[in-house]
């Protein structure tokens, strides 16, 4: 532009691809780590394979995520201070002591997970010292239990809270919007929910896949691609269409509606229960799709307030 | 690369032990700073800005010796202490590492950007020398001189005159200069200022003020507007100035006939002060002669504005007299014969007698001016020259190239302190009336500032010696034999610069720092060794500036310690003098009128070009179809050919644009923002378009100073549109250059 | 008593200088390529021969109701003592938070410190001290004032008697502290 009054102050994009990401892990790690507490938990047959994978998705994810959040901060260095200095009106400031408390359980359950693992692993190889270990094993799985139900709730937390980050923002006219136009009862959340424990779970199996039976997981990934869908026609209806244009409709189309939710969704009920063989492409694009959603909600968001 | 880049780089690169030790470096860097503002020493310096030749006063804010800000002075009431943007961004000037540091002498071809650092004294032995062999060959007047006006000149122009040479130059044949001939053949001298805060009507003839900006000029318009006044702005272009009064797309180069038509209303409607054109004029009766046939009708069909609203404006004019006027412009070369333009504009302003007078003209009231008022001339005492006893200088040999100022010919239509800056190029190209072989230039950028970029580039080519004194490495210094580098304003002192109004008003340059590049020197300083290197140091008998302003402020009665108080004086308790404030019939001839009396019909016109003492209206082409007239203009955050490389004005604006119609782009199927090709037919320049309503369908604009040709100037070259490349050197009829009649074509690139 | 300092803006002097802009820059050591404030035009609007444009200083606007205060994890943004949102530069980590959170753009990532960087209303240097802000003190077309609102005498309250005020983006509920006059040129 010509001239300086053509300049208006910079619209910037203060959340990028970064924190997208870092949603979007947040979101995984929550979601694997709840597949894996509640197989754990309550299933019967106990799955060990999806309980490993979701176990040790969940610390990896979210430790990413947490070092994806540090870098895009203005100060990396002075992260600690969010521990020190404590705002509880700020969903951030809650928020980062929800992530820090799920991130310890996540660990602490990957670790008495991999315990179990290694000690039936010596078991199987070497007779010396079998007792030993697996006396030893067992000793700390007692914790696992409750270990699994505190880090549980904490999940719950994690992948609600990265909604609640969003739709905290009073003026922002997508993040902000409510559930059904209720006062009081925020979208984003409900939505973000629902898609982590989609996307965790759809990455928990990617990491079992050569599990014997899965049916009872496909199932349960159905029922949460189909609420997903009534959750996204809901915004689509309850937030203005700006937000639905230009590069982000592409995004919103292809990425979250086509690749993220129909095409897995028919291809889940064509494959429930033969097909093995379908479990990578609907998890991969079950995984895809909650990495697009988070890029369209951060990025929609900001561009079209 | 800024701290937070690399430490987010180490975070996404290396590890833990980078993170550490970049983590450490953030620490102890602040400890350095603590320690810095433990010691920080404060002081206030009032100066003079000189961003541009407004020269407001400033208050310089310096920390350690730092510049850390440059504000407004608040003892002013002038400026009501504030400053421009680029007043604002000296200190971006002052610490450029671009700026030139050390003499340098040229080593390449002209033009190559080959050259070498020297000390000074070869930077001078090498240019007296040169000069001593031009002198010896061809002549001392062959050397030209050209500077900005500004105060320095005297050390500037006393080379010219020791060595014997006539052809001194300043900027204002590109500027002021036609203004300057018709107020010196209408009052006898240009000192002529407008009170603009008291006037109820303002008419603007292209007179830019909010963008083309002198603070003082600022804040008087704007009073007058938030008082209600009523501002017409004609201008082929919606300006910002325009943009606050009613705009009026006047066609370009018509804007005479209009100023006529007016005066054809008010005589026609009996709209005018004839007791006060009997007292104080002379001549009203040719006038009246001159405008009887150029009616409203006439008027709308040169100009494209509507009789109607022509009368109004005259009516709405009249009625506010004398609190009204019509601006007399500033940059004024529209056309080859503007100074007629500027006659008009005064007869006219003279006709409601708004002389003298709150919202009116007046003579500006220097310490000579009040002498002759037994009331004022208490008030204030002239300062005196700066220099010691001067020896006689050698008469030139032969006279200026411009016939300046000799009686009888047109030339005396051209002032020679300022001389047709123009034809310069002209004699150096064509030799006549003969040739120019060296040529000093100080404070000016001709490759820029004049017309036809490319012939005077040609015309650089082939001179024996160009000597360029500047604080950049400009357009015209990359063209140099010998690069001299003057230190900033703010470094540096300068002679008195008498900034009267309606009250005297003398003003101080002093350095608010020391020298930021040591090998830098300010100009006295370098003519006068200079003119001790080519034997003509005698002419400047004086030790420094201290010496040189005190004897400048004794006759005065002031000392330097006084100015140096508030940055500048005016005489306590005196009221802003109007001579016929409280009697409109007072006494209140012009300084040097001409028969004491305001000269309508101007005889000393006449005597220059018979048949022009009384203005007349000549008929300039218009754009025909598919043609457009280019015109250009200030814009608020640049100076002329000057700020452009300033590191905070160019992150403002780097580049400018071709403003055009959004209709006429239509037709040549041009969007905002397209690249395009611009042609005058002879020069063809690229540019963006900037597709707007705000211009006439039949004209295109761009703002000044852009599409730099010199590389040393990093951050501005080949950014924008280089006006000058696309309009003809043309000589006009009071030595000004002409710049609103050239017309080009646009096309897609 | 507490002061509430609010600028008011007056469109119509606003000549798009940009004095404010540069002022605003050195006072405050704002890095290059980055603002706390700009005065961008409005237009021009309209068809040839009739149009209008005008000026719009853009700035923090001080929320009394501050979105960006509310968000911040850290306590980095707050309201002082005067009702004036400040950023704490070596509270605030850098998150962006109150970016995302304030609907005038008012917020960048200042590239040498990291921290969130607004208009402060140059409270610490210049207000604070008895003085104006720097944009205030330059603005050559006379368009800002600045001042304490609880205070009868102040320019502010005299042109916010005298005018009709607009504060931007009422729908928010920020409450700003900064006024626009458009008289003269809507
Ligand atoms: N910001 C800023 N302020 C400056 C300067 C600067 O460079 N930048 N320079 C200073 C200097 S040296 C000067 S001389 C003054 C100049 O101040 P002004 O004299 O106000 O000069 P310009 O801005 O060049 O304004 C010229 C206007 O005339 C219009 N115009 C062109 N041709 C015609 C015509 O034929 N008829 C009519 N009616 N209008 C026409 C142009 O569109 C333009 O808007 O500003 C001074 N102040
Ligand atoms: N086509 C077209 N041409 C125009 C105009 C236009 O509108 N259209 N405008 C015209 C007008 S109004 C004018 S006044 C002229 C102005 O023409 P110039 O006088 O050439 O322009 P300036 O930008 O005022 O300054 C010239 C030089 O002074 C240098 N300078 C700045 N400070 C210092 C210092 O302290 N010391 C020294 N030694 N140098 C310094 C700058 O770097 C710059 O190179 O241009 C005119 N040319
Ligand atoms: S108008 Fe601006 S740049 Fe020119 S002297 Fe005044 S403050 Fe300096
Ligand atoms: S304008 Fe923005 S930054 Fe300023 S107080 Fe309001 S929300 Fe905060
Ligand atoms: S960037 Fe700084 S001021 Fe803004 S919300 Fe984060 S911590 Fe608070
Ligand atoms: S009040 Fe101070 S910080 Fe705010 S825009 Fe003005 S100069 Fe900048
Ligand atoms: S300094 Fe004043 S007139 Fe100039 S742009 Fe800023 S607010 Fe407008
Ligand atoms: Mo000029």
């Amino acid at each position: 532009m010509d001239i300086t009054w053509g300049a208006l102050a910079s619209h910037e994009i203060a959340w990028g691809g970064i924190i997208a990401f870092y949603l979007f892990l947040a979101g995984v790690a929550g979601g694997a780590f709840l597949t894996a507490a509640l197989t754990d938990l309550f299933s019967k047959n106990r799955q060990l394979k999806v309980i490993r994978a979701g176990a040790y998705i969940a610390p990896v994810a979210i430790i990413i995520g947490l070092a994806m959040l540090v870098v895009d901060l203005g100060k990396p260095f002075s992260f600690w201070k969010l521990l020190l200095y404590v705002n509880f009106h700020s969903v951030m400031s809650i928020g980062v002591f929800i992530i820090s408390i799920f991130t310890a359980f996540a660990v602490v359950y990957a670790y008495l997970v991999w315990m179990a693992a290694a000690a039936e692993k010596r078991i199987k190889i070497t007779l010396a010292g079998q007792e030993m270990a697996a006396a030893k094993a067992t000793g700390m799985q007692v914790l696992r239990k409750p270990v699994a139900l505190l880090g549980s709730l904490s999940a719950l937390g994690t992948a609600t809270y990265t909604g609640f980050l969003l739709s905290a923002v009073t003026t922002n006219g997508l993040w902000h919007v409510n559930f059904l136009g209720i006062e009081g009862i925020p979208f984003l959340p409900i939505l973000f929910l629902v898609s982590a424990i989609s996307a965790g779970l759809a990455a928990t199996l990617i990491g079992a896949v050569d599990c014997s039976d899965l049916t009872a997981y496909k199932k349960a990934d159905i029922v949460l691609l189909a609420i997903e869908i009534i959750l996204l026609a809901i915004l689509y209806t309850s937030v203005k269409a700006a937000f639905f244009s230009g590069g982000m409709a592409t995004l919103f189309w292809l990425g979250v509606v086509v690749v993220g939710l129909l095409l897995p969704l028919v291809l889940a009920i064509y494959g429930v229960s033969t097909h093995k063989n379908l479990v990578l492409p609907v998890c991969g694009m079950v995984v895809i799709g909650g990495l697009c959603l988070r890029y369209f909600v951060v990025y929609s968001g900001q561009l079209f307030k | 690369m800024k701290r937070r880049q690399f430490l987010k780089g180490v975070l996404y690169g290396t590890g833990g032990t980078m993170v550490a030790l970049g983590g450490f470096g953030t620490f102890t860097k602040l400890a350095p700073q603590a320690v810095a503002a433990a010691k920080e020493e404060a002081k206030t310096v009032f100066s003079t800005c000189e961003m541009c030749t407004s020269r407001c006063t400033v208050a310089v804010k310096v920390k350690n010796d730092k510049v850390v800000k440059v504000e407004g002075n608040p003892h002013d009431g002038a400026t009501a202490g504030t400053i421009c943007a680029r007043g604002n961004a000296g200190p971006s000037l002052l610490y450029d590492p671009q700026r030139i540091k050390k003499p340098m002498i040229r080593t390449g071809d002209r033009g190559s950007g080959k050259f070498k650092e020297v000390s000074w004294d070869e930077a001078y032995a090498h240019i007296a020398d040169k000069v001593k062999t031009i002198q010896k060959d061809y002549g001392a007047e062959t050397i030209a001189f050209a500077s900005r006006v500004n105060p320095q000149d005297q050390f500037f122009r006393l080379i010219a005159r020791a060595i014997g040479s006539p052809n001194t130059f300043s900027h204002e044949a590109t500027c002021p200069m036609s203004r300057t001939t018709a107020l010196e053949g209408t009052f006898g001298n240009p000192y002529i200022g407008a009170d603009y805060g008291n006037a109820k009507y303002i008419i603007t003839m292209g007179r830019n003020f909010f963008e083309g900006i002198h603070v003082p000029m600022v804040k008087g318009v704007m009073k007058a507007v938030a008082n209600g006044a009523k501002l017409v702005v004609l201008d082929p272009r919606f300006s910002v100035t325009a943009a606050k009064g009613e705009w009026i797309p006047i066609k370009g180069a018509t804007d005479l006939a209009f100023v006529m038509a007016l005066a054809n209303v008010m005589i026609k409607e009996n709209l005018y002060d004839k007791e006060f054109l009997d007292q104080y004029t002379e001549g009203f009766d040719q006038w009246v002669e001159a405008v009887k046939d150029t009616t409203p009708e006439w008027a709308e069909k040169e100009t494209g504005i509507p009789k109607d609203k022509i009368v109004e404006i005259a009516r709405g004019f009249a009625a506010a007299r004398p609190n009204a006027l019509i601006e007399y412009g500033w940059r004024t070369p529209w056309t080859p014969n503007d100074y007629q333009l500027r006659r008009a504009i005064m007869i006219v302003n003279m006709m409601i007698g708004n002389w003298e007078v709150p919202g009116g003209y007046y003579q500006k009231k220097g310490a000579g001016v009040l002498a002759a008022f037994p009331d004022q001339s208490g008030y204030a005492k002239p300062t005196g020259g700066g220099f010691g006893p001067q020896p006689a200088a050698p008469k030139p040999a032969k006279g200026r190239i411009d016939g300046a100022g000799v009686k009888g010919t047109p030339g005396q239509l051209i002032p020679p302190v300022d001389g047709a800056v123009g034809q310069i190029t002209e004699s150096i190209l064509t030799g006549k009336p003969y040739p120019v072989k060296g040529w000093f230039v100080h404070r000016f950028n001709p490759v820029i500032s004049m017309p036809e970029s490319d012939r005077l580039i040609e015309a650089l080519k082939k001179l024996d010696l160009l000597v360029v004194c500047d604080v950049y490495m400009t357009d015209a210094a990359y063209f140099a034999d010998v690069v001299l580098p003057e230190c900033t304003y703010l470094e540096r002192y300068e002679p008195i610069i008498d900034q009267s109004g309606l009250v005297p008003k003398l003003q101080l340059r002093q350095p608010a720092v020391p020298l930021v590049y040591a090998d830098t020197k300010p100009g006295w300083q370098i003519y006068k060794e200079l003119g001790e290197k080519i034997g003509i140091g005698d002419f400047f008998s004086f030790k420094d500036m201290e010496e040189f302003l005190t004897r400048q402020l004794q006759p005065a009665g002031l000392t330097l310690d006084q100015l140096k108080e508030k940055g500048f004086w005016s005489p306590a308790g005196m009221k802003p003098f109007f001579m016929r404030g409280n009697d409109p019939k007072a006494p209140a001839p012009p300084t040097n009128a001409p028969n004491g009396k305001i000269a309508i019909f101007s005889h000393e016109i006449e005597e220059a070009v018979k048949g022009e003492g009384i203005p007349k209206y000549k008929q300039y082409p218009q754009p025909e179809e598919g043609k457009f007239r280019f015109v250009q203009g200030k814009v608020a955050v640049h100076t002329n050919a000057g700020t452009h490389n300033v590191p905070v004005l160019n992150e403002l604006m780097p580049q400018n644009s071709l403003w055009i119609n959004t209709q006429s782009a239509a037709k040549l199927g041009v969007k905002d923002g397209d690249d395009i090709i611009i042609s005058s037919g002879q020069y063809e320049h690229k540019g963006k378009a900037k597709v707007t309503e705000g211009i006439r369908p039949d004209t295109v604009f761009a703002y000044h100073g852009f599409g730099r040709i010199s590389p040393e100037l990093k951050r501005a070259y080949n950014k924008g549109i280089n006006d000058n490349k696309l309009i003809k050197n043309e000589i006009g009829e009071s030595g000004n250059v002409v710049t609103s009649t050239t017309f080009v074509t646009v096309r897609k690139a | 008593m507490a002061k509430q300092y609010v600028m008011v803006i007056q469109a119509s002097k606003c000549i798009g200088c940009q004095a404010c802009t540069v002022a605003c820059k050195f006072q405050n050591e704002v890095p290059e390529g980055q603002y706390r404030t700009k005065s961008p035009a409005v237009g021009p609007t309209g068809t040839y021969p009739n149009v209008k444009l005008y000026f719009e200083k853009e700035a923090c606007q001080m929320c009394k109701n501050a979105p960006c205060v509310a968000v911040c994890p850290t306590k980095a943004s707050y309201h002082n003592e005067d009702g004036v949102v400040l950023v704490d530069s070596n509270k605030c980590v850098g998150c962006k938070y109150c970016m995302t959170a304030c609907p005038y753009d008012a917020r960048f990532i200042n590239e040498e410190t990291g921290a969130a960087d607004k208009c402060s209303f140059c409270y610490e240097h210049r207000v604070s001290q008895g003085e104006k802000p720097a944009c205030v003190s330059t603005c050559v077309g006379g368009a800002l004032s600045f001042g304490d609102l609880n205070d009868p005498n102040s320019d502010v309250k005299k042109l916010l008697d005298k005018y009709k005020a607009e504060v931007r983006k009422p729908e928010f509920g920020t409450h700003p502290n900064v006024y626009y006059i458009y008289e003269g040129v809507k």
